[in-house]
């Protein structure tokens, strides 16, 4: 049972990932612009046309990626020292990466330095990224857990 | 073997230390030094306050948490558990290595020679691949490690069909 438990906590801490990944992060607001991040993209209204990119997404994608295939293979019943090497080396990334992320969402969101009129909200992003870390974590633990199978 | 796996955590868990402090960019207006980046801090122009950042906190769990597989690995006691604590040290030197090299990236895209990339990035790319050897070399013995506990908790016992030879 812990097998199928930490399989799925770690494949809803992937989807986490990947949401939070694709939701704003924060938005910053002046009375000329509006400028909404995420990890992948900073958009600013009205358009300009040449503006950086965090790129910050592909980190996440990649511990999502390490948290999906632990547990595919935990799944399959097979492998299973493998699947727990992968599950933590992933949750490891996913930690890493949200604290880099936050790191750069802190520097986003800078309220007590802002001039009157500027507006800075943040997004769900944080939420979704802490959450996803949270699981992982939870699900390293279950991973630990030794099985026991009861016959019927 | 063991010897080579103990290296290949503890190395990483030193370059790591070291790839906290170390600056892994340098962006230059003209000759002049515009800004420095490093996992504690960016520092401005001179006479702004430097940034501060959180990466180095992840990066010294990290290296803890090899050194602590390494110095298992040297031992020769508990392989399994050195390997997976090291395996989480490793994913948080990876995660952390990632970021900045997105970084690194960004800058030297846009940038171009204007960025200068330091000693940092180096150590932060060498410390987040060297722990895969470690991975790799310490091979815990064969143990009955994900067997599933039997009905009741008692072991069944299999008895095998004796060989008999047969003698006219």
């Amino acid at each position: 049972m812990n097998r199928l438990w930490a399989s799925a906590a770690w494949l809803v801490a992937a989807g986490l990932a990947i949401a939070g990944s694709l939701v704003t992060i924060n938005s910053y607001r002046t009375p000329y612009e509006t400028l909404t991040s995420s990890t992948w993209t900073m958009k600013i209204t009205p358009a300009v046309d040449h503006l950086t990119q965090p790129w910050q997404g592909f980190g996440l994608a990649v511990a999502a990626g390490l948290l999906a295939v632990a547990a595919a293979v935990r799944l399959s019943r097979t492998r299973q020292p493998l699947s727990r090497l992968v599950g933590i080396y992933g949750t490891g990334v996913l930690c890493a990466v949200t604290v880099g992320v936050l790191d750069w969402f802190r520097i986003l969101m800078p309220n007590d330095r802002l001039p009157p009129g500027f507006v800075a909200e943040s997004g769900p992003a944080m939420w979704f990224l802490v959450a996803a870390s949270a699981l992982a974590i939870a699900a390293v633990g279950l991973s630990l857990v030794p099985r026991t199978e009861q016959s019927g | 073997m063991t010897r080579f796996a103990g290296a290949a955590w503890l190395l990483p868990a030193v370059l790591a230390v070291a790839g906290a402090f170390v600056p892994y960019l340098e962006l230059r207006v003209g000759n002049q030094q515009a800004t420095l980046h490093s996992a504690r801090q960016t520092t401005l122009l001179p006479g702004d306050v430097p940034q501060s950042h959180f990466y180095w906190v992840v990066l010294l769990a990290g290296a803890v948490l090899l050194a602590v597989a390494g110095a298992l690995t040297l031992r020769g006691t508990a392989l399994g558990t050195a390997r997976l604590i090291g395996t989480g040290g490793a994913g948080l030197v990876l995660g952390t290595a990632v970021v900045l090299l997105i970084d690194v990236t960004r800058f030297v895209v846009l940038a171009d020679s204007a960025a200068h990339i330091e000693a940092g990035t180096w150590l932060l790319a060498v410390a987040a691949l060297l722990p895969v050897a470690g991975i790799a070399l310490t091979r815990p013995p064969r143990t009955p490690d994900d067997v599933p506990t039997p009905p009741m908790g008692i072991p069944v016992v299999r008895v095998l069909e004796p060989d008999y030879e047969e003698h006219e």
